[in-house]
Formats: C-alpha cells, sequence, structure tokens
C-alpha cells in the first residue's frame, strides 16, 4: 500500500509547480530515475507484500498487541529469502539514492549556497531565524538515512526536497501530495474563521504554500527547528512568490500567545520525536489554538490497525531507514494522548493508504 | 558494528542498525546484489544518455551510424574519458572496499540485530 492514497487529479486546479533542486546533470537525474524505478519495484513490483500476507493470513486479527504479532511475523519473515532480499533492495536504493544527491548537489554547492543566499531578505515570503538557536538533541538522528540529517548541512533543504521526490516515486514531482492533503482533505473549524494558520514541522514549505494558496486571505506560517530547511521553504516560496512565514522554532515550545492559531497543520512530524516530545508538542498545540480551532494530523498509521506485512515494514523502517522514533509513535495511543491533552475529535478520522488522519478541536 | 551517527540513537528511540548492514548469510552476497543495482543504474545512465544523442543527432542530420562507429577519441577526450570510466568502475565496486572496511559480520536480518 502506497504511503498515501488519494486522489491527485483535481489537486492542481491551483496553480501549483514546485522548485525541484536542480541536479548537476542529466546523468544525474536518469540515475536517479533508475533509483525511482527500482523503490517502485521493491514497493509493488516484487510482490512481497502479497507473498508475506499469504504466509501470515492467521496473524491478521487485530485484537492481539502488535508486538506481539510483530515478533511472528518477523519469524516467519526469517525462512524466506524474498525477505532478504527485499530487505537488502530497500537498504540499497536509500543508500544510492542519497549518495547521488549529495554528489549531485556537491558539484554545484556554491551556486546552491549562492541561490539561497540571494533569496534572503528577499519577498514575498519572510524568513525569521534565530541566531542563537541550538538544536535539539533529540534530533541528532540521520532519519531516512539522509546523510547529515535535517540541520548539519547547509544543502539539507535541497537534499531532502530531492529525496522525498524519489520517496513519493514521482507523485509528489509538483507537490500534488501537499496540495491534495490542503485541498481536498482538511476541513475549517466549524466557525469558518480562518486568520492565521500554523504549519507545525514545515521542511521545506510544501504544505506552508498549498495551505496559502487556499486560504489566501490567512496568515500562514511554518515552523521548523532546522535553518537549512527553513532556508530552501523560503527560498522556494519566494520564487513561487507566495506570501508566507518561516520561522525557526521548536514545535514543543513555539513562543506565540494563547490561542493564537485558527488552524494547526501537522504532516508526517509526529513519527520523528521522541514520546516526551509529543507530549510536549501536544500541550503546546491545546494552548495556541484557539477553542474551536482545526487541529489536522496526518501520519503513519497506529501499530494497533496495522497488516501483519504493515508490521514488518514498520520494523524495518524503524531500525534499518533510521526512524528512530517510529515506533514511539506508532505503538502509542495518539487518541488517547490528543484526549489526554483536551482535544476532542472534529471530524472523523480516516486513512489514506498507511498514513492515518486525525481532525481535532478544543471545546470551546 | 559501527561508529556512524545512524549507530546512536538518542532519547530511547529503536536502535538503529550499523552503516553496513548485512542481509544475507555472507556479506559478500550483499556486495554482489549492490553491484547489480549499481551496474543497471550506471546502465541506464548511459542508455538514456545514448537515445538522447542518437535522436538529436538524427533530428539534426549530423552524424551517421557508420560515423559513430567509426569513432576514435582524441588524447584529452580519451583522458576524460578515462577519468569517467574510473568513477564507474569505483561506483560499482564500491561494496567491495566496505567490506574490507568494516562489513558486519552478524546478518542483520537474522534477527540478532
Ligand atoms: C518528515 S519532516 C516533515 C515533513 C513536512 N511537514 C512536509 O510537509 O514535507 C520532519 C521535519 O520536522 C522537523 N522537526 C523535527 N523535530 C522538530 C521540532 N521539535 N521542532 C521543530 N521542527 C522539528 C525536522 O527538521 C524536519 O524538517
Amino acid at each position: 500500500m502506497p504511503l498515501m492514497e488519494v486522489d491527485t487529479s483535481q489537486a492542481l486546479k491551483r496553480e501549483n509547480a514546485t522548485i525541484l533542486p536542480e541536479l548537476a546533470s542529466r546523468e544525474d537525474e536518469s540515475y536517479l530515475d533508475f533509483v525511482e524505478s527500482l523503490r517502485s519495484f521493491v514497493l509493488d513490483g516484487m510482490q512481497f507484500d502479497q507473498q508475506l500476507a499469504t504466509r501470515t493470513a492467521h496473524l491478521e486479527d487485530t485484537s492481539e498487541p502488535p508486538a506481539e504479532r510483530l515478533e511472528k511475523v518477523r519469524e516467519i519473515a526469517r525462512d524466506m529469502p524474498v525477505a532478504r532480499v527485499r530487505d537488502r533492495l530497500m537498504r540499497s536504493q536509500q543508500e544510492m539514492k542519497w549518495r547521488r544527491i549529495v554528489s549531485s548537489l556537491d558539484a554545484r554547492r556554491d551556486i546552491h549556497l549562492d541561490r539561497l543566499k540571494s533569496a534572503e531578505g528577499r519577498g514575498p515570503a519572510r524568513l525569521e531565524l534565530d541566531p542563537g538557536f541550538e538544536p535539539p538533541e533529540y534530533a541528532n538522528v540521520h532519519f531516512h538515512l539522509q546523510p547529515d540529517g535535517y540541520h548539519k548541512d547547509p544543502l539539507a533543504g535541497f537534499r531532502y526536497h530531492y529525496g522525498t521526490k524519489v520517496f513519493f516515486v514521482g507523485d509528489n514531482d509538483k507537490d500534488q501530495l501537499h496540495a491534495s492533503l490542503v485541498n481536498n482533505h482538511l476541513p475549517s473549524p466549524a466557525d469558518g474563521r480562518v486568520e492565521r494558520i500554523l504549519d507545525l514541522a514545515c521542511s521545506v514549505g510544501q504544505s506552508t504554500t498549498a495551505l496559502k494558496q487556499r486560504f489566501p486571505q490567512a496568515d500562514v506560517t511554518g515552523i521548523d527547528h532546522s535553518e537549512p530547511m527553513l532556508r530552501c521553504a523560503h527560498h522556494r516560496a519566494v520564487e513561487l512568490g507566495i506570501d508566507v512565514c518561516f520561522s525557526q522554532r521548536l514545535v514543543e515550545n513555539t513562543g506565540y500567545d494563547d490561542n493564537s492559531f485558527d488552524m494547526v497543520f501537522s504532516f508526517i512530524l509526529f513519527h520523528e520525536i521522541p514520546t516526551r516530545i509529543i507530549r510536549e508538542t501536544l500541550a503546546e498545540v491545546s494552548r495556541v489554538l484557539r477553542p474551536g480551532g482545526m487541529f489536522a494530523v496526518y501520519d503513519f498509521m497506529m501499530a494497533s490497525g496495522m497488516t501483519p506485512a504493515q508490521l514488518y515494514h514498520r520494523h524495518f523502517d524503524s531500525r534499518h531507514n533510521g526512524e528512530a522514533y517510529g515506533d514511539d509513535f506508532c505503538y502509542t495511543d495518539f487518541n488517547g494522548l490528543l484526549e489526554e491533552f483536551g482535544f476532542v475529535e472534529a471530524a472523523p478520522g480516516k486513512h489514506l493508504g498507511t498514513t492515518q488522519v486525525w481532525y481535532a478541536t478544543l471545546p470551546g | 558494528m559501527s561508529k556512524g551517527p545512524s549507530g546512536q540513537t538518542p532519547e530511547g528511540g529503536a536502535p538503529l542498525v550499523g552503516d553496513y548492514p548485512v542481509y544475507f548469510k555472507d556479506p559478500v552476497q550483499d556486495a554482489m546484489m549492490n553491484m547489480i543495482l549499481e551496474l543497471s543504474a550506471q546502465l541506464w545512465m548511459s542508455m538514456d544518455r545514448l537515445y538522447a544523442l542518437e535522436d538529436l543527432l538524427a533530428r539534426q542530420g549530423i552524424v551517421t551510424a557508420a560515423a559513430l562507429d567509426g569513432y576514435r577519441p582524441d588524447a584529452e577526450r580519451a583522458k576524460a574519458l578515462r577519468a569517467r570510466r574510473e568513477r564507474f568502475t569505483h561506483d560499482i565496486l564500491r561494496d567491495l572496499k566496505s567490506l574490507t572496511e568494516g562489513a558486519a559480520s552478524t546478518p542483520a536480518g537474522s534477527g540478532k540485530e
């Protein structure tokens, strides 16, 4: 199952063109095209999930605790040579991707750095960096094996952007997925008031700009701890001519006023922070979101609802693909946490492929 | 296994495998698989380039198939080709090098990670 199953055919009604980082050569593009096809073969073409499913049909029953089901699935997979091949290919395509992206961007490093520099101070998008900012220790993980992680190389934003292009196997080349989430899968607050929107952990700002396009009258701010991500996001928004703000802040300690946002949006953030920070972030959102506001969360699905194959992939992703905190999130009860921090359901949650969606609000 | 950043996990997250995980019984098999993948990628790169080149040349009526077959590089060009060939070879054989540099001896997929 794809990470996200959304109908993107209508999502691009609004003018929305991404600015994919420019690689050094057509050869690098063809290499990465190959990696994209390899990835698509591993995800789909080799039909590993179907093979595993036939051997694990008796473990479909989701009433058993997911951790116990996982152990049984892994035991079965241990005897399947195809599982070894699948794991090897999955790891290799990721390593090939990063090697080529890094070397291609590094070949023209000065040009890319100049690009980021020349966007500085240009509008309509704004950039707020905090000169004294210290990235938290828990962020020192190379998520998805990205070399130097999210914040240690000035080109991390460009690396990440091209990396996710391959990750989404071409389905997000023009930000279709972000546009679809925002345009087709995001309810407004019940009273319809949307004046200020916060995009939590915005990375290169693909949802931030999509939010501004859907709510042109609103003030839209994307926050992230990573300066390279924010610089890249700002550069991209300047190129697209979209008036949004990018600000260097922690999701668990934003510094914004109480009740100051009508909407808080979060796309695949929570599985990348430790449980302690998940809790602090929910407390923070419950403080800055106004009563009746909309809190929309799109993230990995809960392990309790996973098929045996999904449990297997979750485990691989956590251990072999740098998703160090993926299990913290997936094996927790996120509904229970939302409740604990005072949220109530604003609209029925749903699944988009293996992405789970929560719409929450605060009672008035 | 590895002292690289992937070997450590702050804040009690899931322990990550090291920088050279091994999935088959013998690390040489992992290296072989990677060589095949790299070869395929390199092959695709040159196929893609060749298609583009042939198309452009034919469209402009510049080069015939016979001229291509008779092509010999001059000294400078030969030097550049050699540098490319060396990168090509290095990319494909890279994993054999990492075998000597510290590949794990315990299969990562054996459940003993
Ligand atoms: C998987 S990405 C999020 C993807 C993004 N929302 C998008 O639409 O493409 C995770 C991001 O979270 C950021 N991040 C992680 N922990 C954070 C924190 N505590 N505060 C702010 N940003 C954080 C990282 O820098 C990274 O850019």
